[in-house]
């Protein structure tokens, strides 16, 4: 499918997604209610069959936190990435993809482990390389840590 | 840990836990894994990993993008060209840097020394986790050729720190191309003795086949690619995938993606290193 056809079956999906087009790939902006559904569909569909979930990053874009997630087709060939953001920086929640994607599972705890976002309907959903009783995200822009962290630019 | 994930489970005879613990030959100080075994089938396993992180991307955040060279460098250190390959084709296709002609060329190059390094190392080490430490030897006896002819050009034999975004950080030495040629005429000559070490061996073959079967659904949903993935059935070569835009001189050379029955079959990596490239 081109970009065109695969920008329309996620307006058709999630309406109120916004898509951009940029060199490599096609991004949707996807509201984090519909990410599940959208992402159902475009696994489970005959004519976009995304069955290679090959990047989910965690991304904080003060203020808001999300995921990126990158789709490829094996079988057509076809990439795209799906966006999604949430405001709440205290909770963060979003759906989990792991009955979608296998590979999943150990990246959202990765996610979840440094920046806090936690995924709704995850089978483990604890920190992976962090210790347990770690505090804080690392990874989020805000996080401070004068102990581990030596600030070579002031 | 160990207790606590006793706990959760239910306990039934003959079965028992065993931390394969970071010091261990063969998880290279880099993974501890509880294991949950039944004699020696292994029912479950509970990884725990971070040994090896070291935290790159925050640290990127604070550096300057000649600077991050230095801390992709060591993602995967055994290939270490190819990590910054990655970094400097990000960088350059953000900021819309063209890059020479000939820079792609001793790119990829070296990506492809780097990657039969990183592939010698692999086999070799398999093997000796094994058991057969010969096959040690003979990987590493041919990696340090590859690594000197690193080491004349750019000055390191691990982590090189050689490109740059927007090129690399000089010119290759005069011996360069010399050394290339006469490294591969003598590799091909290696790779039956390798054939012929572990390939057909029946230890290799009853430690191996049928061993920790992937089918290729599971191999793409956990994204499983490279070696691994293709040992699978599916044949995910980053180096053809259209997508990725690669600046390198891939699309000229002649790129054969075996798609291997056996699980970790050394088979797969002898074509793939008898069909590289043609200079």
């Amino acid at each position: 499918m081109t970009n065109q056809e695969l920008q329309q079956r996620i307006l058709e999906l999630a309406p109120q997604a916004v898509c951009t087009e940029s060199k490599q790939y096609l991004t949707a902006h996807i509201p984090a209610d519909k990410l599940y559904t959208v992402a159902k569909q475009l696994k489970e569909s005959k004519d976009t069959k995304f069955d290679y979930l090959f990047s989910l990053t965690g991304v904080d874009a003060n203020p808001a936190l999300g995921v990126v997630y990158h789709l490829e087709s094996t079988e057509l060939g076809h990439c795209i990435v799906l966006q999604t953001m949430t405001e709440n920086r205290e909770q963060p929640m979003l759906d989990s993809l792991c009955d979608i994607w296998k590979g999943a599972e150990l990246q959202e705890r990765e996610v979840f482990d440094l920046f806090g976002i936690s995924f709704n309907n995850h089978p483990d959903m604890r920190r992976l390389f962090m210790d347990d009783d770690w505090q804080g995200y690392p990874l989020r822009k805000d996080y401070v840590d004068t102990i581990n962290i030596i600030d070579l630019i002031k | 840990m160990a207790e606590i994930v006793a706990q959760q489970t239910d306990l039934i005879d003959e079965e028992y836990f065993i931390n394969m613990g970071p010091q261990h030959p063969s998880t290279h100080g880099v993974l501890r894994l509880l294991i949950n075994l039944h004699g020696e089938i292994v029912n479950d396993v509970k990884p725990y990993c971070g040994y090896i992180h070291r935290g790159i991307e925050k640290m990127c955040e604070r550096n300057t993008y000649p600077q991050i060279i230095h801390l992709t460098d060591r993602l995967d250190y055994l290939s270490a060209h190819q990590n910054n390959e990655a970094v400097c084709m990000l960088v350059e296709n953000a900021l819309e840097i063209e890059i020479p002609e000939r820079v792609k060329y001793i790119r990829t190059i070296i990506d492809e020394l780097s990657r039969l390094g990183s592939h010698q190392l692999w086999w070799a080490a398999f093997g000796m986790d094994l058991g057969a430490l010969t096959t040690f030897f003979y990987g590493l006896r041919d990696r340090e050729k590859i690594l000197d002819i690193f080491e004349e050009t750019t000055g390191s034999r691990l982590i090189q720190s050689y490109y740059c975004p927007g090129g690399l950080m000089y010119d290759i030495h005069p011996n360069f191309q010399k050394r290339v040629k006469e490294f591969l005429a003598y590799f091909k000559t290696k790779l039956p003795e390798y054939d012929e070490l572990l390939s057909g061996n029946v230890i290799f073959i009853n430690r191996t086949k049928d061993v920790g079967f992937l089918s290729k659904e599971d191999a793409i949903s956990f994204g499983v690619t490279g070696p691994s993935g293709r040992g699978s059935g599916f044949a995910c070569d980053i180096r053809k995938n259209i997508h990725t835009m690669c600046t390198t001189k891939y699309n000229s050379t002649k790129l054969f993606v075996p798609n291997a029955i056996h699980l970790l079959d050394t088979k797969f990596v002898l074509p793939k290193c008898g069909n590289l490239f043609r200079l």
